[in-house]
């Protein structure tokens, strides 16, 4: 992947973690059918987030494309680079096969939540790089659902555990 | 169970990431053959160890008090407690130099680092629903952009030693 300086570039890597988000949990909801509801609404929930990306990235090309990113001092665009360079996230993998070495619900919830700190931790650097024009409040607005989804996550591995 | 974290609470884990962050860093650097690496990884240290005491200091000037999420009145002033004890789970991990035995690679050093630095980012940003005085938000901003630049620091370290 090339290096993304440009918003085009950066929202189009975060429609491809979120369509990775979908097609890991639907993988897994099939995996693991007793969580096969709550997987699926995640999925869902990560579509979703794909779509507003995708406004986004559209709403930003043609003439919104002059000032792409609010990012005086190359930090934020630094560190997205880095977050998608493959040392922590591999865009190019197919999420279904983190599932490989995954045998237990509990085992599942935990990859899930890594996976979605990981989303977390790559919007918080796009949140910082985008302008209030761009739409930063809908990137924190995902952040935020986003970490409503380690809360659930969290609630069902914490449900699952012997009393 | 889960936990329902107060604003004091949530400012302690934030002290415990980053004094396990420091110890993570000494032990590790230690670990490198390289000077200039271990001077790197002690540096990210003393980095760590500033910044939990700007989080003691915060926690310091919090009401002795401090105000439930959820309760009667602070609704919308804080985050829901299931939410932030979802994120704690990144923050209350074990000791991350008592994961380090010695016989990792320098490869899987700066991997478990990169993994650490994500926890405190994910973990500072809900964080910052506790505070709602805009100098502690942006105070608390800087430090997740300090965080943001030990990524960096630890991506150009790896691509280094591959």
């Amino acid at each position: 992947m090339g290096i993304p300086f440009n918003a085009d570039e950066v929202f189009e890597m975060a429609e491809e973690i979120e369509r990775n988000g979908g097609k890991f949990y639907r993988a897994a909801a099939k995996k693991f059918p007793a969580l096969r509801k709550l997987l699926l609404n995640l999925a869902d929930m990560e579509d979703q987030h794909e779509k507003t990306f995708a406004a986004m990235r559209a709403e930003l090309s043609g003439e919104e494309m002059e000032p792409p990113v609010f990012d005086p001092d190359g930090e934020a665009q630094m560190y997205l680079r880095v977050m998608a360079d493959g040392h922590v996230f591999n865009l190019r993998a197919d999420p279904a096969e983190k599932l490989g070495g995954i045998e237990t619900p509990q085992d599942l919830l935990k990859m899930a939540m890594c996976v979605e700190r990981d989303s977390i931790a790559f919007y918080v650097g796009l949140k910082e790089s985008v302008s209030a024009k761009a739409g930063k409040d809908k990137v924190e607005a995902i952040i935020k659902e986003e970490i409503s989804h380690i809360a659930i996550l969290n609630e069902k591995l914490e449900a699952l555990k012997p009393q | 169970m889960t936990v329902a974290l107060n604003s004091i609470a949530a400012f302690e884990i934030a002290e415990r990431i980053e004094r396990n962050g420091a110890a993570f860093y000494r032990r590790a650097a230690e670990m490198f053959d390289a000077f200039r690496v271990s001077k790197i990884l002690l540096d990210l240290a003393a980095w760590e160890n500033k910044h939990e005491q700007v989080f003691a200091r915060m926690r310091a000037q919090l009401p002795k008090r401090p105000a439930v999420p959820g309760a009667p009145g602070n609704e919308e002033a804080l985050p829901e407690p299931q939410v932030m004890a979802g994120l704690a789970v990144f923050g209350i991990r074990s000791d991350p130099a008592d994961d380090l035995y010695g016989n990792e690679s320098e490869e899987d050093i700066l991997r478990m680092a990169l993994q650490k630095e994500k926890d405190s980012i994910v973990f500072y940003h809900g964080l910052k629903d506790f505070v709602g005085d805009k100098a502690d938000k942006a105070q608390i901003d800087r430090i997740i952009k300090e965080e943001m630049r030990h990524v960096v620091t630890l991506d150009e370290l790896l691509n280094e030693i591959k």
